[in-house]
């Protein structure tokens, strides 16, 4: 019965957020797919000290992740969707030994737009997301010597912040359906000092400051 | 002679047939049945504009367009849509020139959290 109420519950909060963002489709349905590359700077000092104390060598202050959204058009001249930064395909944030530091964040996002000199428009967006970290080496390998057999293995630690970013931004309308843009923003987040492994505790502290500045150029596809 | 004169021009006819009916073939046609370009989609975005079309119809009338056109490039025949893309990147633009309500106050709170955020990086580096 408890399982029974606990699955209705999570229905009808799933029905509800849908009921919300995605009523109005069938009056202003616009939607639009943006793709990405922005720059970030993080202070990563304690964890850089961690780094050091375990003989790795320090991880840089830049990121630079893939952006992509999502957007539909809820009221005039705003719209909302699903954001995510990541550097979880390209991770630039690298350490000793074949470890990496790949950042993901997600949510959801209001932007409000107005054009102008018909081809231009500017932007204000703000989203509150989730993000997660991880270090990890993906190149290990483990061994059976009963089997005679080698096998490739991943060792990984996991923080996780809730951030918020908001931007300002200037999108160009190349053609009806395809838009470039470019935007200034800033991050407000920060990851704590406890690691998390799978399985056990980690020995591995130290945060890492995202709360910087954050710049984005992007392309938009959009109906 | 006689006869070779009838038949250069038995020959200078034909010629200036063909001629003309090979310029017939690259002057558009507007009574030709193209079939995709007549598809009630098309015929839709055409009367009622693109941001008149729903969602579930934007696939069915990109892939209906491009059928479209090729079809017309195979029967030389001139199936213009850009001026139908023109229209709606002005309504769009018509539509968005102001804010209002939402829209106002998301931009009013992004742009005073950015010039907090700002200004205190500003001051924090001169300290």
């Amino acid at each position: 019965m408890k399982v029974l109420l606990e699955k209705n519950r999570i229905f009808a909060i799933i029905t509800l957020v849908m009921v919300i963002f995605f009523s109005p489709l069938p009056a202003q349905y616009k939607v639009g797919y943006r793709i990405g590359l922005g720059i970030g700077f993080t202070k990563p000092d304690k964890f850089n000290d961690s780094l050091a104390e375990q003989e790795m060598s320090k991880i840089g202050s830049a990121w630079f992740p893939l952006n992509y959204d999502l957007s539909v058009n809820i009221y005039p001249s705003l719209r909302v969707g699903y954001k995510k930064l990541s550097t979880r395909l390209i991770t630039y944030n690298r350490s000793s030994g074949d470890y990496i530091l790949p950042i993901v964040y997600r949510g959801i996002m209001a932007e409000s737009y107005f054009t102008f000199w018909k081809r231009f428009e500017a932007n204000f967006g703000f989203s509150p997301m989730y993000g997660k970290a991880v270090f990890m080496n993906k190149k290990l390998t483990a061994s059976d010597e009963t089997l005679g057999v080698e096998s490739s293995t991943t060792a990984e630690i996991t923080n996780s912040a809730f951030g918020f970013y908001s931007w300002v931004g200037m999108r160009m309308y190349l053609l009806s359906f395809v838009s470039v843009e470019g935007s200034v923003g800033y991050m407000y987040s920060k990851f704590g000092d406890k690691w998390k492994a799978k399985k056990g505790s980690s020995n591995f502290s130290g945060g890492i400051n995202m709360t910087k500045p954050f710049l984005r150029v992007a392309a938009v596809v959009g109906w | 002679m006689k006869a070779f004169l009838f038949v250069a021009l038995l020959w200078a006819g034909l010629s200036a047939q063909e001629a003309a009916a090979e310029t017939e073939e690259t002057v558009p046609e507007e009574g030709t049945f193209l079939v995709s370009c007549q598809h009630p989609v098309m015929e839709k975005a055409r009367q009622e504009g693109l941001t008149a079309l729903k969602l579930k119809e934007i696939p069915l009338f990109l892939a209906m367009s491009v059928r479209c056109k090729l079809q017309a490039r195979q029967e030389g025949v001139d199936a213009p849509m850009g001026q139908l893309f023109k229209d709606k990147q002005s309504t769009r633009h018509e539509e968005a020139k102001n804010f209002s309500g939402l829209g106002s106050c998301c931009a009013t709170v992004t742009g005073i959290i950015l010039l907090y955020a700002y200004l205190g990086l500003i001051f924090d580096t001169w300290k």
